[in-house]
């Protein structure tokens, strides 16, 4: 059976590949140049690129060094993991409709979050954030993983269980804030999933653990098209389906632990992305991962322009934003499969 | 001998109610002796019961509503996972509210219920005629296209405090169900939509009961289906819209109780709705007693207290008795 690069749907040559790879990522250029130049006053590329002596701009070189720069990287960073993220979820679960937020995933790291931030008051520092939302992330993931047992083949049921998970921890989390009531417009604003005042230290701390989490999933992704042909299948051809499982779920956990560590729960980017990506390119992880990585970057950025002018001066949290355009997506997914079954 | 258990029912659930009310007039903040409460009554110069008792009503009230609200959802549609909160309508009913409490305060209260309810109906028609397909609608489905909706009207809610954020602390207290500060102006607000619609109810139980047969049974009795399917969602609707409108969304009594009521009395709605309703009383008062007392002066939302205890019998529900 040949898996390679044989899609049903899509575009299937290595040329158009190629071309679908230049569009994508000449877009983003687009997306971030409008992103960092957008509203900057007296903008000009050169003293920014070539700062000399006499034509150096102080201010503006600090905005866009320090304020715009970091939230596009931010943006693109986030997108590429949450979009793997998703994918790989989806992959594991093999549920069409699985996605970081819908699962619970996002409300079981931004929950630990906030009991960290509570306990450890004073120490407001970014590591004992990003330390209780990988734990986060990791307890609702072996609730999911431990009731995807339950659940048999019903995609709709594990779904369920996901929503009641986060619905537990979003009642949890929004408990402490309540009883422990400090900044808390600060805290509700980063649970919607917020890029404002993005720093480059929040960059350091995504491309630290996301980086390396992608490239081994991007590594995974031969043995992840075996896997998709069936458990018996997989194990016949040689994979340790088990630990190639437990492999991706914890890459899935550092992916969306780290992610919300940042920027708070970013929904539906997970659930969007792979199935954009799976429509354009077939059904090879090989050619979907990186992908999927891509056209989150550019979805993000571009979610996060408009979430930063749409409504401007008010600064829209980017989750508002991605949920609104995936619940419509969602709700088509499920318009078109069939009760149970995949798509 | 049905009724024999239902009357006993009633009666312990009563003995409950009555005392999870007497502990909620006396514990809170500054605890109350019940002599004191008596004292009040008897001088009638109200404090403890001024501000306690119609605290107290509200929950109750709130609790009959969801609850009836509840099982009328899961008896139409036949599905266990139908809720006001599942099937969007406390979501429909939050976004509305919010939009006139936060844009246009100075319409204040009379206009919230009424806009309450009016984003309840959108939401769950927007619901019905998302997950309708060929071949009627299927458990599963209304459930999810239900919570797929809901989260986009949260999504709503969060970018309409986030962008008129002015006391975005009292909207999220309210959004997750709180009975703080609750006066005889909402038991008047509020209680006439829990006469009627119960009455309604028990009024239509047989309508509910034969509801629950499979459609072409129905249909063969003579029943005007879709008819009578209308009527009572609009009941149940109107229950779940006017509480959403006076205490927020007080998540999951309306998907935990009516199934506990069936396992009590059995499916028969004549003694299922009234039992299923003092449940949710009980619930709903025993949920805002303990958010005022486990961290006073603090107050965590009833809906909180009711979220951590519904969620994992919603799990339980969902996949445990998945063999039923």
């Amino acid at each position: 059976m040949s898996i390679m690069n044989k899609g049903r749907r899509g575009l299937h040559s290595a040329a158009s590949l190629r071309l679908l790879f230049a569009i994508l990522a000449l877009l983003l250029v687009g997306v971030a140049c409008l992103t960092v130049t957008f509203k900057v006053n007296g903008f000009a590329w050169k003293p920014l690129l070539f700062p000399s002596a006499e034509s150096q701009d102080v201010l503006l070189s600090y905005t866009v060094w320090h304020i715009r720069m970091p939230r596009l990287l931010l943006a693109v960073s986030l997108g590429g993991t949450l979009a793997i993220a998703g994918c790989l979820l989806q992959a594991v679960t093999r549920n069409f409709l699985a996605d970081p937020e819908i699962m619970g995933l996002n409300q079981g790291a931004s929950c630990f979050a906030v009991i960290a931030l509570m306990v450890f008051g004073g120490v407001n520092s970014a590591d004992v954030i990003l330390a209780a939302a990988l734990c986060g992330a990791a307890a609702s993931g072996v609730l999911i993983y431990f009731f995807s047992r339950f659940s048999g083949s019903d995609p709709s049921r594990l779904v369920l269980a996901g929503v009641a998970i986060s619905a537990f921890m979003g009642a949890l989390t929004t408990g402490i804030i309540l009883l422990f009531e400090t900044q808390l417009t600060e805290i509700l604003y980063w649970m919607a999933g917020k890029l404002s005042g993005a720093e480059w230290r929040d960059n350091y701390l995504v491309w630290v653990l996301g980086v390396p989490a992608i490239i081994i999933a991007f590594l995974l992704s031969n043995t992840l098209n075996v896997l998709m042909q069936g458990e018996e299948i997989a194990s016949g051809l040689g994979v340790h389906v088990k630990r190639i499982r437990g492999i991706l779920g914890l890459l899935i956990i550092v992916l969306t632990g780290s992610a919300v560590a940042v920027a708070g729960p970013i929904g539906f980017i997970g659930l969007i992305v792979p199935h954009m990506a799976g429509r354009l390119g077939g059904v090879s992880y090989r050619v979907v991962i990186p992908l999927s990585a891509l056209m989150g970057a550019l979805l993000l950025a571009a979610a996060d322009f408009a979430a930063q002018w749409l409504f401007y001066p008010a600064d829209i949290p980017v989750g508002i934003l991605t949920a609104i355009l995936g619940v419509p997506f969602f709700l088509y997914l499920l318009r078109r499969s069939r009760e149970g079954g995949r798509s | 001998m049905r009724k024999g258990k239902f009357l006993i029912t009633m009666l312990v659930l009563s003995l409950i109610l009555i005392i999870v009310a007497l502990l909620s007039l006396r514990l809170g903040a500054v605890s109350t002796p019940v002599s004191d409460i008596i004292d009040e009554l008897r001088t009638g110069e109200w404090l403890v019961l001024k501000y306690r008792l119609p605290r107290l009503l509200i929950a109750v009230l709130v609790g009959i509503n969801m609850a009836a609200s509840g099982s009328i959802l899961q008896g139409i549609t036949r599905n266990p996972l139908a809720a006001p909160d599942i099937v969007g309508i406390s979501a429909g009913g939050g976004l509305f509210a919010v939009i006139v409490l936060l844009v246009f305060p100075q319409l204040g209260a009379q206009v919230l219920p009424a806009a309450a309810f009016a984003g309840a109906i959108l939401a769950a028609a927007l619901v019905y005629l998302v997950s309708y397909q060929r071949g009627g609608i299927r458990p599963m489905r209304l459930a999810l296209t239900g919570v797929a909706i809901s989260t986009g009207f949260q999504a709503l809610i969060t970018f309409m405090i986030v962008k008129f954020a002015l006391t975005s602390s009292q909207a999220l207290v309210w959004l997750k169900g709180s009975l703080y500060a609750r006066s005889w102006q909402h038991v008047e607000l509020l209680w006439p939509w829990t006469a009627v619609g119960v009455i309604l109810t028990l009024m239509c139980y047989r309508l509910l009961n034969t509801l629950q047969l499979d459609e072409d049974t129905v249909k063969g009795l003579g029943m005007r289906i879709q008819l009578a399917r209308l009527g009572l969602l609009a009941v149940a609707v109107g229950l779940a819209a006017s509480s959403v409108a006076i205490a927020g969304t007080i998540g999951f009594v309306g998907l935990v109780v009516p199934p506990l009521a069936r396992l009590l009395v059995g499916s028969d709605s004549r003694y299922a709705v009234p039992v299923a309703a003092m449940l949710g009383a009980v619930l709903v008062a025993t949920a805002d007693m303990l958010g005022r007392i486990v961290h006073p002066p603090l107050e965590i939302p009833a809906g909180i207290i009711t979220a951590l205890i519904g969620a994992p019998y919603f799990l339980y529900i969902l996949l445990v008795r998945k063999g039923k």
